[in-house]
């Protein structure tokens, strides 16, 4: 096209560099920077140095244009809150918002969008910066270090609520219709794993019953209920990938799809979940009738978080069979491409 | 009549100086306006002086969410490589005239203001 491409195979910067600045550059303009860094390129200093000026201007501008005041505010209001019990000195505050200003510049990084994996590792990030930048305070300083049990609280919190507020805010929206069935697993299966997180919890908090065998029963049997229904599925759909189709591509692209349908939740019979509420029910009213007065309000509060998690078990499971009916019209539809 | 058209379409269109040129640039090099491109126009536009290449992506990205410009992948020389260059959309017509003609009358006014101080600089 330009005279630019003709240069391209001349001179090409080291691989390393080009990989490095690859993965600095807004993902929504790799390419070009890629070509154009080649375009111009003279000395690893020089593609270093314009390399510099140009992201420089890129990044900033990105993340300014991608800038969502409602979530940065949400952002920050789950940080603070987050990290309540500690003494609010300006190392925390500053160590706080320096990481908002990150989430800002990682927000014009990914734009338009960004992944369940990509928000978890965000938040991670986020998360460990801000508890290090405070450890590094407080060793400069000789202050008094942030007390464990906020750091531990407010590090799991922390990245459980940034991820969340990131996974919902920043979900792009999709083009086409695998780019939906795409999403609606990613979201459908976040869910789910928060929905196993938040039973988890509750169940790990509750006291145990004076019964021993329901105890046990609780204990082992809902998990194992979950794990055999899900084998029985991945079993079922396995015929579905020894059907041998022509093209390689296509196969891999339909093994991936088939693998993420197994993922979803939707048995055939209404068995394993019967089976499933009644320990939970069996479990919690044999708690609230064995333990005495003095845990009752918190026997209680956990068997209304209980009942809340079975309110939204329907639409979860709701959600489960769209994102699976989404994904399995986009396997038909490899395999009428394949059959024509 | 007229001039209340004017004042209509007016209202929607917000063009900075440096969008207007970027969307100047894209019109000139159509349909090979990528990147690079539109910057080395650009730095000879501004008589030499180099305009930084991601200041001209971040506009033009904000001009094509404005829907003043339409992205599309081109060959590059016919071999494998796509570069991903820009078309101005009818949108971006209309923006880009209309901002052209508040230039135009902007400079008019100047002159006439200059002209009673008895002194044009721009001839």
């Amino acid at each position: 096209m330009g005279p630019d491409s003709v240069d391209d195979e001349k001179k090409a910067p080291p691989e390393i560099l080009e990989a490095i600045l690859y993965t600095v550059t807004p993902r929504k303009l790799r390419p070009q920077l890629k070509q154009d860094f080649r375009a111009t390129y003279k000395s690893p200093g020089q593609l270093v140095r314009k390399a510099a000026k140009d992201l420089s201007r890129l990044i900033p501008g990105f993340a300014w244009d991608a800038f969502d005041g409602a979530l940065v505010g949400a952002q920050l209001f789950a940080l603070v809150v987050c990290f309540l019990g500690a003494p609010f000195t300006v190392g925390l505050i500053a160590g706080l918002l320096m990481g908002v200003l990150i989430l800002c510049l990682r927000d014009g990084h990914t734009d338009p969008g960004e992944t369940p994996v990509e928000a978890l590792m965000d938040a991670i990030v986020v998360v460990v910066f801000i508890v290090a930048s405070q450890l590094f305070d407080a060793y400069v300083t000789s202050g008094p270090p942030l007390p464990l049990d906020v750091i531990i609280r407010g590090s799991a919190a922390g990245v459980m609520m940034l991820f969340v507020l990131r996974m919902i805010m920043r979900d792009p929206k999709p083009a086409t219709p695998r780019e939906t069935a795409e999403r609606g697993y990613n979201v459908v299966f976040a869910m789910n794993a928060m929905w196993g997180t938040a039973w988890l919890a509750i169940i790990c908090t509750s006291p145990d019953s004076g019964i021993h065998i329901v105890n046990y029963m609780c204990g082992v049997l809902p998990p194992v209920i979950v794990f055999m229904d899900m084998r029985l599925r991945q079993n079922s759909l396995a015929p579905l990938n020894a059907e041998m189709p022509k093209s390689l591509f296509s196969n891999r692209e339909k093994a991936e799809l088939v693998r993420k349908l197994s993922w979803m939740w939707m048995p055939k019979w209404i068995a394993s979940e019967i089976l499933f509420l009644s320990m939970i029910a069996l479990y919690t009213v044999a708690v609230i009738l064995t333990n005495s007065a003095a845990d009752r309000v918190r026997v209680i509060a956990n068997a209304i978080a209980l009942l809340m998690l079975f309110v939204v078990w329907r639409p979860l499971r709701r959600a489960n069979r769209t994102a699976g009916r989404l994904l399995q019209a986009e396997i038909a539809k490899l395999d009428r491409a394949e059959a024509q | 009549m007229e001039k209340n058209d004017s004042k209509n379409s007016s209202k929607n269109i917000s063009l900075g100086q440096f969008e207007h040129n970027v969307l100047g640039s894209v019109l000139a090099l159509e349909p090979e306006a990528y990147g690079l491109a539109i910057q080395r126009n650009l730095t000879e536009l501004y008589l030499g002086k180099e305009i930084n290449l991601g200041s001209v992506y971040v506009t033009l990205e904000r001009l094509a969410k404005k829907n003043y410009l339409e992205p599309f992948d081109q060959r590059a020389n016919g071999r494998g490589q796509t570069r991903r260059c820009y078309r101005l959309t009818q949108e971006g017509r209309e923006a880009l005239k209309e901002s052209a003609s508040l230039q135009q009358r902007s400079l008019t006014r100047l002159r006439r203001a200059w002209r009673k101080l008895g002194w044009d600089p721009i001839r």
